[in-house]
């Protein structure tokens, strides 16, 4: 699994990943309402937006951790969007890809270690 | 260690303009805090006519009635920040566009919103009023009225600022990757006009006032009507009592203004309204 630092986390699963926000991203941003997604056949590229992610009271762009073209969307969301809250990791996840280049952009992304590293240092700046 | 150092933030203050160009400047803001080294910058403006705002992800055909809207010429225009419908005629809007990175400032929603709030109490103190800034306990997430759900003011008081238990600030974000726009609406008369383009059936609509009457507030229901000018002056000086900042009056950047331009053009394109859920 790598994490972004959008807050974004991929797991690769063979020859798709999975993709949705972190437990920080959930956290800080509050209660999700709504998640606003790509369409499937779509295509996304690494740190660019695929699509927005409404809290109570603020819309968020949610950004590529890597690139390649959407395969599903978890539609369970639009009706029960806290998923993401209660379960960021796992139900929650947000869209399905078949990556266009996983082992090559993944250098740009960090470990679970470096991201709770990252994290640390945004909650003590 | 935070850096809480004296920040020297921008001042726009701008008088009436109509619900797009409104949101293009806002937006504008928004998208130029990441081109440019920008200070973080405080908007005033107002609204002419008389418009609905609608958040991001509202179903544009269910919100608010078109068609009497239009009859009343009363514009209909969707916001880049999240919640839901707002009526704008008599207020005074307030825009915020910052970094994130900003150490007044952080990922955290709530807390973005305490901070601003805090400038917003000081300043409704200096007018004479004592306010809250509202968090409920409580989510009430499954909402079965659609109606209901539609409009900003029958909400509960998610990060607020109330007046003896009445909404009197509405505010709501959007975040790009590292920039944060809040925009927020501060009634000068509690107007309930927008009830009447609301979708209710006629018995609904007259609940529906005793209760808006109940929940929201406009800063004339406290305070002898004031000139804009001293409401401002009151908030500025209130930023400047709460926070290390000084508001300077400055100009839009060249780069503001072309972006203003392109976006006038989405603000005004049924595409961007029009969007249903």
């Amino acid at each position: 699994m790598y994490f972004s630092k959008e807050h974004t986390w991929v797991r690769l699963e063979g020859n798709k990943a999975v993709i949705g926000i972190t437990d920080y991203a959930q956290s800080e941003l509050g209660d999700i309402v709504f998640v606003e997604f790509p369409s499937e056949g779509d295509t996304i590229t690494q740190g660019e937006p695929f699509g927005t992610i409404e809290s109570v009271k603020s819309v968020s762009d949610l950004h590529a951790p890597i690139s390649g073209k959407v395969t599903a969307i978890n539609e369970e969301l639009e009706d029960a969007p806290e998923t993401v809250n209660e379960s960021p990791y796992e139900k929650g996840w947000i869209i399905e890809i078949t990556p266009s280049d996983a082992k090559g952009e993944v250098s740009n992304l960090l470990n679970e270690d470096d991201y709770q590293h990252y994290i640390d240092t945004e909650r003590n700046k | 260690m935070k850096d809480l150092r004296l920040q020297e933030w921008r001042l726009l203050d701008y008088g009436p303009a109509d619900a797009y160009m409104n949101m293009a400047i806002d937006e504008a803001l928004l998208l130029a805090q990441e081109e440019e080294n920008l200070p973080p910058t405080l908007r005033f403006y107002t609204w002419r006519p008389a418009a609905v705002s609608l958040g991001y992800a509202q179903d544009a055909e269910s919100a608010v009635n078109r068609k009497l809207c239009l009859q009343a010429g009363i514009d209909v225009v969707r916001r880049s920040t999240g919640g839901r419908a707002v009526y704008h005629e008599s207020e005074l809007t307030y825009a915020l566009a910052v970094r994130a990175a900003n150490p007044l400032f952080s990922a955290n929603v709530k807390e973005s919103y305490a901070t601003i709030s805090k400038g917003l109490l000081a300043g409704l103190k200096n007018l004479g009023l004592e306010a809250q800034f509202a968090s409920p306990r409580h989510i009430q997430r499954k909402q079965t009225d659609v109606r209901q759900k539609n409009i900003c003011f029958l909400s509960p008081s998610w990060y607020e600022i109330m007046v003896e238990g009445r909404k009197l600030i509405g505010s709501a974000q959007r975040r790009l990757r590292g920039t944060i726009l809040q925009q927020g609406s501060i009634p000068l008369k509690n107007n309930d006009k927008f009830l009447e383009i609301c979708n209710f059936p006629d018995a609904q609509t007259d609940l529906m006032r005793s209760v808006w009457a109940q929940k929201t507030a406009g800063l004339w229901d406290y305070i002898e009507p004031l000139p804009l000018d001293k409401v401002k002056e009151a908030l500025i000086r209130g930023f400047e009592e709460t926070l290390p900042v000084k508001l300077i009056p400055g100009e839009f950047s060249a780069l503001e203004k072309s972006l203003t331009r392109e976006l006038e053009i989405k603000y005004r394109s049924p595409q961007w309204n029009n969007r249903n859920r």
